[in-house]
């Protein structure tokens, strides 16, 4: 997340908006200038007032002009054109209403500050200033003629000498404040950064944990777990093909981008992630009992696909080595929007609430991954009563998880959990959203 | 309109036009006191009179204090205090000349309530302004219409409604445009730039993974790897296997929930690269539930803990205490250098803090340094 502007886009930021601000005051002024006229007319239809209000059309026209392009050209056409309109007004004026008899009328005023407004449109400050001193003097001026042809009083415009002070006092503060606390902001853009790749590291990392867990982890388990004895001819080629993927391959590639196998439009899931998951679970030995809406599988994006599919074998894996049970039954049902999976076992359970720091299993392999596409992970278990793993994850495709800037690796979908009547449920287990579980 | 205001996109922006503020508020008390000294024949009520300058100036202080660093961000009810005062200082000074006011054009109050609303322009939305603005000008329209009976010139009352109203409407206008047209264009950049760091984030990401999948191959390589291959290669698990699996599976569970669950915070008082450290407390995991605005502004402030001599960077202690909706953040650090040079120095940071957080409160006492605020659960 940036907060605030380098040091070297704040003068011309700045500098825009304060062009933006002026010409605001210009066409307020025009306009106002516009409405007196108009008043007067009402009141006075014997005054000829006309030329006067078509004087300063051709100003708003040019002040849009400068607004949009910004360029020289059109901040001297607009002086340019002014001028001549102001003249034009002043003569009018002075010409048809009695009570304006002096150069510093109001009326008068309020297109000529129009044309020091035009100070804000100099992209640098000095530019700034230069124009806005063209336009006061160019005002004056053009005024003073005016009322000298017309026999009219000469007076110094206190108001459109403020509108001037305004504009170049504000365009010279702008140029001085800077500096002392600017010199913070280079900080703020390279937390920023920082942040942004640590973050970046810290889900690669997540990831390889996962990985590494679903395989080398999941390997030295089964060793441990089954104590001295013959290796399986299953196991000791899952070991020397997963050894051979994680030394010798590109492994670690983004899971979330990374297209797996989806499942086919006949709804034939066993070829699918999930499928396979299940597969390799019964190769060793656990039986899996699949049931439930298994065609919902074919709404999911090949990423989700594969998430969902790595997830569920991580959960069968834990089913095998640590329930003591051989039986787990795999349940799915979608609603259009989620596509629900739920991993049953009626093994010896667990404590969620006190499982120990060794909880990367259901950690990395099953709610982060989920939580990376989307989705959203719930366990319910505890001793004697068996294990529940409810995952959920979107169909049509993983929302866009932002996780590159830092924030929560939650998705959309990862909101309150679907409140199921669990066969273990009566015997009040304990129950935790991202919560510990065995490994 | 956007909704959101420069000093929420550019912090330190807002810090920087401060005295461009303060020069605002100053240049419409001073105004003020002129124009009625020159007006002062129509002076009729002394004490009105005085009340007006008063209450103009009141705003001004408002508008001064609220801007100020320590009291960011700039509220709404600073933006209402400044128009009530302002429309009160507008009150005062027609019943100040009440009957003897002869001219609208030579009024000081539309002209320097408007500065003092121009003022707000770089620390609240647009839309505040124009509200601000158009209150104001109601009531000076309405004041006007009041007064109307002892003007000279015969002109109709509108006619004196325009010319009193025109400075509110286009200063505060003006004010409105530029918080608007500084916050947009500020937060197209930021989108800009954005995008553009997440292409080099996308090269960034696959570099990590080069180097992250290279680490875990070298602990494979010198564990796993001989380990899977004698075991293969015999066929058959001994009792000496089984402890060394456990063993194994150990050593690499023990740096790999490590890595998973360390906080950003924890990651980033470990990394050498930012020369701060220190302890993090926090039992609940509430580090991962600061937006990423939280965590730039916090990290920026602790990275320049590290860069500068006011504080002992390697004496942080961070503190996250989860209460029912919000997370109560406590972060100190000892200091090496007097109270005025800390906040001296950390001034920039803290204003960022404060405006990102809402409620930072700074101790900067020595001998410890203090920093308390809250957030959302999210």
């Amino acid at each position: 997340m940036l907060l605030g502007l380098p040091a070297h886009l704040v003068p011309q930021t700045v500098g825009r908006a304060l062009s933006r601000a002026c010409h605001v005051i210009a066409s307020v002024v025009l306009a106002s200038a516009g409405l007196l006229l108009i008043v007067n007319q009402v009141v006075e239809p014997t005054y000829l007032l006309w030329p006067a209000l078509a004087a300063l059309l051709p100003m708003l026209g040019m002040l849009f002009v400068v607004e949009r392009s910004r360029s020289t050209t059109a901040v001297v056409a607009y002086l340019a054109i002014g001028s001549a309109c102001l003249y034009w007004y002043a003569v009018t004026l002075f010409a048809q209403i009695p009570s304006v008899q002096a150069s510093d009328a109001f009326s008068l005023s309020l297109p000529k500050i129009a044309l020091v407004m035009v100070g804000g449109s100099g992209l640098r400050s000095r530019g700034s200033l230069l124009w806005a001193t063209a336009g006061f003097a160019l005002g004056e001026v053009v005024t003073q003629l005016a009322t000298w042809q017309t026999g009219a009083a000469p007076r110094v415009d206190v108001a459109v000498a403020f509108a001037w002070l305004l504009v170049s006092g504000t365009v010279a503060a702008s140029l001085l404040a800077r500096g002392r606390v600017r010199r913070a902001q280079p900080s703020l853009h390279r937390a920023a950064f920082d942040q942004q790749k640590q973050a970046i590291r810290h889900d690669v990392e997540q990831q390889a944990a996962a990985l590494l867990h679903d395989t080398v982890l999941n390997h030295l388990s089964s060793i441990a777990a089954g104590g001295p004895g013959r290796l399986s001819p299953a196991a000791a080629a899952s070991m020397a093909a997963d050894l051979e993927v994680l030394v010798g391959q590109e492994w670690l590639s983004d899971e979330a981008v990374a297209a797996g196998a989806g499942p086919d439009d006949g709804g034939d899931w066993s070829g699918t992630e999930l499928g396979l998951a299940v597969e390799r679970a019964r190769q060793g030995g656990l039986e899996v009992g699949v049931t439930g809406d298994v065609r919902a599988l074919v709404g999911l994006s090949p990423a989700v696909c594969r998430a969902l599919g790595l997830a569920v074998g991580q959960c069968l894996t834990n089913v095998a080595v640590h329930s003591g049970v051989d039986r787990a039954e795999v349940v799915v049902y979608g609603d259009g929007t989620d596509l629900t999976v739920m991993v049953i076992d009626d093994g010896v359970g667990f404590d969620v609430g006190a499982t120990g720091p060794d909880r990367l299993g259901l950690k990395n392999s099953v709610e982060a991954r989920t939580a990376r596409v989307g989705g959203s992970a719930q366990v319910w278990s505890s001793p004697g009563s068996g294990t529940s793993v409810m995952i959920r994850v979107p169909v049509g495709g993983a929302e866009a998880v932002q996780v590159a800037d830092g924030t929560p690796l939650t998705g959309p979908s990862a909101g309150a959990p679907v409140v199921l009547d669990l066969p273990d449920a009566a015997e009040g287990p304990e129950r935790t959203q991202a919560g510990g579980a065995t490994s | 309109m956007t909704r959101r205001s420069p000093q929420q996109v550019d912090p330190l922006g807002a810090l920087s036009s401060r005295p461009v503020t303060a020069l605002a508020a100053l240049a419409a008390v001073v105004y003020a006191a002129v124009s009625t000294l020159a007006t002062r024949d129509e002076i009729t009520s002394g004490p009105a009179a005085v009340g007006a300058l008063a209450a103009l100036a009141a705003a001004g202080v408002v508008l001064v204090l609220a801007s100020s660093p320590l009291r960011a961000p700039f509220s709404r009810a600073s933006v209402v205090a400044v128009a009530l005062l302002g429309s009160v200082a507008v009150v005062l000074s027609a019943l100040g000349t009440a009957g003897a006011n002869s001219m609208v054009r030579d009024d000081w109050a539309p002209l320097a309530v408007g500065l003092v609303l121009v003022g707000l322009a770089p620390y609240r939305p647009a839309v505040d302004i124009v509200a601000a603005g158009a209150v104001t000008s109601v009531v000076v329209a309405a004041v006007v219409v009041a007064e109307s009976a002892s003007f000279v010139t015969h002109v109709p009352v509108l006619a004196f409604v325009v010319v009193a109203v025109t400075p509110v409407v286009a200063l505060s206008l003006a004010g409105a445009s530029f918080s608007a047209a500084f916050t947009t264009l500020v937060e197209r950049w930021i989108a800009g730039a954005s995008s553009a760091r997440q292409a080099s984030a996308e090269e960034f990401r696959s570099s990590v993974v080069r180097s992250v999948q290279q680490d875990r191959v070298t602990i494979l390589n010198r564990d796993v790897v001989p380990f899977f291959g004698q075991v293969v290669a015999a066929g058959v698990v001994t009792e000496a296997d089984v402890e060394r699996a456990r063993r194994i599976s150990a050593d690499l569970r023990g740096t790999m929930v490590a890595e998973a669950d360390r906080s950003w915070l924890e990651q980033m008082l470990a990394d050498p690269v930012t020369r701060v450290s220190g302890v993090v407390v926090d039992p609940d995991r509430a580090a991962g539930r600061m937006t990423a605005a939280h965590r730039t502004s916090l990290r920026a402030l602790l990275v320049a803990f590290g860069e500068t001599d006011a504080v002992r960077a390697d004496t942080v202690q961070v503190e996250l205490d989860t209460q029912e909706e919000r997370v109560e953040a406590r972060i100190s650090v000892a200091t090496a250098s007097s109270e005025t040079a800390v906040r001296h120095r950390l001034a920039p940071y803290f204003a960022v803090v404060r405006i990102v957080f809402d409620d930072l409160q700074v101790d900067p006492a020595p001998p410890l340094l203090t920093l308390r605020f809250s957030y959302d659960q999210h």
